[in-house]
């Protein structure tokens, strides 16, 4: 089969979950050409990718690099990017996190925990809770080792419970 | 307590790409394909005129290799080291007597040599490195025609660090001509001084 045509499966097969990490990973704003990038970039080096690890793990992981990129591009903080909960906009007839955590304040509350929280806990957040990726594929797309994801990833929960819990306190 | 946070967390909604966006995305994917072969041929096209190009420069300069080789010989003018003889510097002596003639060296070594012709002096002007072989050899086979050797100090630049070596009557005697020549000079020649010492020796 040529490379194109497993690309173009893989989109079919993975470009909603890539889609869905861009989007938490840097907001709403010119996602569908950064998925696009990210497939282009999978179709130029699809040569180096070995063929033992998932091909989700790779696409993500060129997407975590693409979204570096483009935050840098941005020259802003990730939370800077991230459009508010309340703003009014025109969303697409897609959902969005925006869009959907409108209509559920306990969604809203919990997202907005999350864009707070430090870099590694947001990722390791955003891979292996919100991306459902197992402690295995969550620590090769960081490059970190399987014991530290466990232990920053219950330290990202307990972050968020103590956000969440200021926020019930207020 | 974390087990529940972990399900709100994937509970969480996701986000997905609109038909319109998939079948843009899609589409774009599978042209870039097209792109891709393009722009390799373009890579192919362009590393092969580099190759060519390379090619062709570096045959370009062995042919004026070449060249330069040939026309030393047929003009005289310029006269690789290897070739170079003493009937060389007497041909141009006479026949370029009152002139400036300029003989360029086509070894590494020897960036410049030239020689200058003025009624009865008689100047070689050297870089430093073959200096001593040749200027031995000159003052061998001709110390009696030789009446000034200049020998130029290529490293220090200016008049002050010439050494003047004249030849009278086949006695070779270290002189300074010029009045400037200060103990900068003295100094700066130095360093040659066993040459000094073998072309006085003679």
């Amino acid at each position: 089969m040529c490379k194109n045509k497993i690309i173009s499966e893989w989109f079919e097969l993975y470009g909603d979950d890539i889609y869905n990490y861009v989007v938490y990973r840097v907001g709403s704003m010119d996602v569908d050409d950064i998925v696009q990038e990210v497939f282009m970039k999978a179709l130029q080096k699809y040569e180096t990718f070995r063929k033992e690890s998932n091909p989700k793990t790779w696409l993500i992981s060129i997407a975590r690099n693409k979204a570096i990129d483009e935050m840098r591009k941005r020259g802003t903080k990730w939370r800077k990017n991230m459009m508010p909960f309340h703003q009014k906009c025109e969303i697409p007839d897609h959902q969005t996190p925006e869009k959907v955590l409108q209509m559920n304040e306990e969604h809203r509350e919990l997202y907005q925990a999350i864009q707070s929280l430090k870099t590694n806990y947001r990722e390791v957040i955003l891979l292996r809770g919100i991306e459902g990726f197992s402690i295995k594929d969550t620590a090769s797309i960081l490059g970190w080792s399987e014991s530290k994801v466990r232990s920053t990833y219950y330290r990202a929960c307990k972050a968020i419970k103590n956000q969440l819990r200021g926020h019930m306190d207020e | 307590m974390n087990e529940d946070l972990h399900k709100k967390i994937q509970s969480l909604p996701k986000a997905h790409l609109s038909h319109k966006q998939r079948t843009s995305i899609k589409r774009n994917i599978e042209q870039n394909t097209l792109y891709d072969s393009c722009e390799q041929q373009q890579s192919w096209f362009a590393q092969r005129v580099i190759h060519v190009t390379g090619i062709a420069a570096i045959l370009t300069l062995v042919f004026l290799s070449f060249m330069i080789g040939v026309n030393v010989n047929r003009s005289g003018d310029i006269i690789p080291f290897d070739k170079f003889k003493m009937e060389n510097i007497e041909n141009l002596q006479l026949v370029h007597d009152g002139e400036e003639t300029v003989i360029k060296e086509q070894k590494v070594i020897i960036d410049l040599l030239t020689i200058i012709s003025d009624h009865d002096l008689f100047f070689i002007e050297l870089t430093e490195r073959e200096h001593q072989k040749l200027l031995t050899k000159v003052m061998e086979d001709h110390a009696e025609k030789i009446h000034i050797i200049l020998y130029q100090n290529k490293g220090q630049g200016n008049i002050q660090q010439y050494a003047f070596m004249i030849s009278k009557n086949g006695e070779v005697v270290l002189e300074t001509i010029h009045n400037g020549f200060s103990r900068k000079g003295y100094k700066a020649v130095g360093k040659h001084k066993n040459l000094y010492k073998r072309i006085v020796d003679f």
